[in-house]
């Protein structure tokens, strides 16, 4: 039951305008869902992992109080949202191109 | 606990009756028992006489195995080892889901604000010039020039027309088209990779956008000639109903896309005729699908009515494939449309026995040039721009919508033999001249410059191969947009490869070609 409910949400996110892709990784940076190639799939989940975690415990440290929820890094050619949580990492691309 | 010695005088004392003396003990001495072993000790010192020599010898007994081991790409998605608790995976969705939802919305709501931000690019801006081709046997004749160059399908070649373009009479000349593989590694820029000899000269050349290797080329007598170069045989079709053939040189020749039928035709431009080509497979020959005809007004006073204008460039629109432009020899520049239906009234001889009966496409006209219009460029990019380019030395961006033109560009270089948009920059274009080579203009406002105010000064100038000639022609390869290719006329084609800053297309470039264009009705 719970699958069909995964499939329908990642579908969903798939078809929003403009996104090119999404990945999800666990908390010891293996892709667990993508629908990017291979080696690209590899790529951000090795440089995703660092950056969560550099942006996580930058937001600690200024205030020990907060936490980072999400956060967005905007490209010439696409924005990159990444969404960090507990047990996953939740990473969507999205183009930036008019029209 | 034992007592003290004191303890035991104390008590003598005592026994003896209270008596204080003063009493001296007699010192016993003991004598000192030392048993001391004599040491014997000696100083010598040992001193080898030769080199120390080390030696370190590792011993390890070999095994050899081999065995081949292949990894099985499996899926690219998950990877099964791992178990997904799928419970709280769909919990971790349905935690994160609605921001990223939130925020793809935001991102597709609310144009691209980050696109004011300009691209700045490093480097140099140079040209970099990557050959130069020349055909030597073709130019022992000192007329011969490159007339038209094309590239192929995918990019990798470059096809060139041969011919002159000083006739008295009859061309007596003999006009090739030559073809070079610029992706090979070895390319000779002195021999083609594939050569093709006409009877006369090439006025006009058009590979064919999609299937490779198919060519189509005018030549100066009104044949039209239509090769597939993988076949053994190469020419495949031609002209054979007599009367549908031209009468005077080809001067354009487009592949364009029937609408209707999704197959590609051809369509052809020359004095006064513009006729669409259906080349059949089959048969070697070129049917005629469709005709239309250029004239001068008819007047009934007047003796030179009905006489045909000589359309010297055709281009059509790239999103409505029935609008064309197309420029005359007398300098006025038309709108056309492939489903016009007028009819041509003329007297011109030999358009009654056509086999489709011409039309008059006309169905707008625009400011004209002063002198011969000698290239019409529809933008990529915008379906309403285009540029024309003269002998007036002017090349002027017109919008179909406005009959005036926009902007104007004189750069005093003597004519303007070629003009074609950037099929990556939506507001970089280059300009083949008489006397300064190829100009290239970008009308990206500059940094610093006042908004609204475009550069109208070439931002960058390709000599041609001697420095003098002018360029007769000149192409974008649309596959690898830095490479241009222009042909002048002392016989060579220069492959330039242009820098990043004339290719990368900035943010906001496509909204900027847009203003342009508005504001092209308001002036």
């Amino acid at each position: 039951m719970t699958q069909a409910e995964v499939d329908d949400t990642l579908k969903r996110i798939l078809e929003h305008k403009g996104v090119t892709g999404y990945l999800i990784i666990n908390n010891d940076g293996i892709p667990i869902r993508t629908t990017l190639d291979a080696s690209l799939t590899q790529q951000y989940a090795a440089l995703v992992r660092s950056l969560t975690d550099k942006a996580r415990s930058s937001v600690r440290e200024i205030d020990p109080t907060n936490e980072l929820v999400f956060f967005r890094m905007r490209t010439r050619k696409h924005e990159i949202l990444i969404a960090p949580d507990k047990e996953y990492i939740l990473v969507v691309l999205q183009s930036t191109d008019v029209q | 606990m034992r007592s003290s010695n004191r303890d035991e005088n104390d008590s003598d004392a005592f026994r003896k009756g209270l008596g204080f003396t003063d009493e001296t003990l007699p010192i016993i001495s003991c004598k000192e028992v030392v048993h001391k072993d004599p040491i014997h000790s000696v100083n010598a010192s040992v001193q080898t006489k030769f080199e120390v020599k080390l030696e370190e010898v590792e011993c390890q007994s070999v095994k050899r195995k081999e065995r081949e081991v292949q990894v099985d790409l499996g899926e690219k998605s998950a990877n099964d080892e791992i178990q997904i608790d799928m419970g709280r995976f769909n919990k971790f969705l349905g935690r994160v889901e609605p921001l990223v939802q939130h925020y793809l919305d935001e991102n597709a709501d609310r144009p691209n604000i980050l696109r004011q931000i300009k691209l700045r690019h490093f480097g140099d801006d140079s040209a970099q010039e990557l050959f130069t081709l020349t055909y030597p046997e073709v130019l022992v004749d000192k007329e011969i020039q490159i007339t038209s160059l094309s590239w192929s399908a995918n990019g990798s070649s470059v096809f060139v027309g041969y011919g002159s373009t000083s006739h008295e009479g009859l061309c007596m000349h003999k006009g090739a088209v030559c073809s070079w593989n610029i992706e090979r590694y070895k390319i000779n820029p002195s021999k083609p990779d594939m050569t093709v000899e006409t009877t006369n000269c090439v006025t006009a050349l058009a590979c064919h956008p999609e299937r490779p290797g198919i060519v189509a080329a005018g030549l100066y007598n009104g044949e039209i000639l239509v090769w597939d170069f993988r076949e053994q045989d190469s020419l495949i079709a031609r002209v054979l109903e007599r009367q549908d053939l031209h009468r005077d040189s080809i001067t354009s020749l487009q592949w364009i896309r029937e609408p209707k039928l999704s197959k590609k035709k051809f369509i052809v431009s020359q004095d006064g005729r513009i006729l669409l080509w259906n080349p059949l497979p089959s048969k070697n020959n070129l049917k005629l699908s469709d005709a239309y005809f250029v004239s001068t007004k008819i007047s009934s006073n007047s003796k030179s009515s009905g006489k045909p204008i000589g359309v010297s460039s055709i281009t059509f629109n790239l999103e409505d494939s029935e609008t064309f432009m197309f420029g005359c020899d007398s300098g006025q520049l038309y709108k056309g449309s492939l489903n016009s239906v007028t009819a041509v009234q003329s007297r011109e001889e030999g358009l009654a026995e056509m086999t489709v009966q011409p039309k008059n496409p006309i169905t707008m006209s625009y400011q004209s040039h002063d002198s011969p219009i000698y290239s019409v460029n529809f933008s990529p990019f915008n379906r309403h721009l285009f540029l024309t380019s003269g002998h007036d030395g002017q090349v002027r961006i017109y919008s179909q919508l406005f009959p005036n033109y926009g902007r104007c560009f004189a750069a005093a270089q003597g004519a303007i033999f070629s003009c074609r948009w950037s099929p990556s920059r939506p507001l970089v274009f280059a300009a083949g001249s008489e006397h300064g080579g190829t100009l290239i203009y970008d009308l990206e406002p500059q940094e610093g410059a006042p908004t609204g105010l475009i550069s109208s000064v070439p931002v960058q100038e390709l000599p041609s191969s001697d420095k003098g000639s002018s360029i007769t022609c000149l192409e974008f390869n649309y596959k690898t947009p830095n490479i241009l290719a222009c042909g002048d006329s002392a016989g060579a084609v220069m492959i330039w490869k242009l820098a990043e800053r004339f290719t990368t297309a900035q943010n906001d470039e496509m909204e900027n070609l847009q203003i342009l264009a508005k504001s092209f009705g308001d002036s």
